[in-house]
């Protein structure tokens, strides 16, 4: 039989304060095991520790704000809806950013059959694609500097697989092997492959990165 | 000697200082001979630093609310349906349901069918009381006799279906059995539609 979910969430704010310093403490594995037993604060910790690393993540892959952020709670549901499905085996961040990367590459599938590319023959998975002005959005416009927008747009220029991993591992800082879990490839494919993003990317900002 | 192919296929490697001895010096080599290739590894260590320079995005100041009104959406939800993780309600619904199922196919399936059922049981008692009645003729049983193995006969009438049938039978036979009737007067059965009076017999 399953666990029963305590839902209570009436704490004192003494109470609530003391626990959250005491949650802040506990590793992400603990924190889920905690809200496995019931426990909601460990579940706002859990937010409160992903929700910009994450919205970041897919801020830079999907490079639409409203979007994203709505695909970051999509995220947090999933985890909610599917705390009972985590085990010990993986480390809870490999977990939670399979599931946003997930999302994002399905927002990206739902995308491609929205809009029309303007180089439709290019194939999806293995070449390059340009994409349309109207994906940045004015916050984008007006929070990043023109550069950072030019890079951001670039990295939205790269196919799927591949902006995928140099986010990752440029962008967001997970390690090899953590990313070869997250995408579900092996580490020598990984490897070759952010090595390949670099590649391009360095040679579609050829112009900006040797101006600076 | 590595070529510019190899070389730009190794500068993640060389970055990340996973080359060993033999292959960092070649490397080394190409970078300071090659022109282009260098200016590849200037432009890729360059773009690592800018990567790491992206400003780190933020989730808008609506974002715990919305987050936490879905959450309470998901909440109420869930707790409607952690109801049935309660074994005794599991159990309750359950049988709750097995008993509307066996009423709903009691009314719809069994009783279109009763007159059949009473028609082919109770065709089967009476088929007994003429074969009873014909064999008491031709053995001159006693009275005694007749009215013990008739008794019999109506014990078969299943009891459940028919009982305020059997009780006029009952009844009847009660009535007349004492009379002067023969024995082959017994036999005289009378079958008529299905009423509330399934059966007379007379004597």
């Amino acid at each position: 039989m399953a666990k029963k979910t305590n839902i209570s969430t009436k704490y004192s704010p003494i109470e609530k304060e003391r626990l959250q310093q005491e949650l802040a403490k506990l590793s992400d594995e603990e924190l889920i095991f905690r809200f496995q037993d019931g426990d909601l604060l460990a579940f706002d910790e859990i937010v409160k520790r992903y929700k910009n690393q994450l919205f970041n993540f897919v801020f830079r892959f999907l490079g639409e704000y409203a979007d994203s952020e709505d695909i970051v709670q999509e995220t947090f549901l999933r985890v909610f809806r599917k705390r009972r499905a985590y085990r010990k085996v993986a480390k809870f961040s490999t977990w939670i950013y399979t599931i946003a990367g997930n999302l994002a590459k399905t927002e990206l599938r739902r995308r491609k059959k929205r809009n029309v590319f303007p180089l439709s023959t290019l194939g999806y998975e293995d070449r390059d694609y340009e994409i349309s002005d109207e994906s940045l959005s004015p916050e984008t416009r007006t929070n990043t500097h023109m550069y950072e927008e030019i890079i951001q747009r670039e990295i939205q220029a790269l196919s799927p697989k591949f902006r995928e991993v140099i986010i990752l591992r440029d962008i967001q800082e997970l390690s090899y092997e953590e990313i070869s879990k997250i995408i579900k490839v092996p580490l020598g494919t990984v490897k070759s492959r952010v090595n390949r993003a670099r590649l391009k990317l360095q040679a579609r900002l050829k112009f900006l990165l040797d101006n600076k | 000697m590595i070529n510019c192919e190899r070389f730009t296929s190794l500068i993640t490697d060389y970055l990340d200082d996973n080359l060993d001895k033999q292959q960092k010096a070649e490397f080394k080599n190409h970078l300071q001979s090659c022109k282009e290739c260098a200016a590849v590894f200037e432009r890729v260590n360059s773009l690592q630093q800018h990567l790491k320079k992206l400003p780190s995005v933020k989730t808008s100041p609506v974002f715990d609310i919305v987050l936490k009104n879905r959450l309470r959406r998901e909440l109420v939800k869930n707790t409607t349906w952690n109801l049935f993780e309660n074994p005794w309600i599991k159990i309750s619904v359950i049988g709750l349901s097995a008993a509307a199922i066996f009423l709903i196919a009691f009314f719809s399936l069994y009783y279109p069918s009763i007159s059949s059922k009473q028609q082919q049981g109770f065709s089967s008692t009476v088929s007994n009381f003429q074969t009873f009645t014909d064999r008491a003729d031709s053995t001159n049983l006693s009275q005694q006799q007749v009215e013990e193995k008739i008794y019999f006969v109506i014990e078969e009438i299943p009891a459940d279906l028919f009982m305020s049938e059997r009780q006029h039978f009952d009844l009847l036979f009660s009535t007349n059995a004492h009379s002067d009737s023969t024995f082959s007067s017994l036999g005289q059965i009378k079958q008529p539609a299905y009423t509330k009076s399934l059966v007379t017999v007379t004597f």
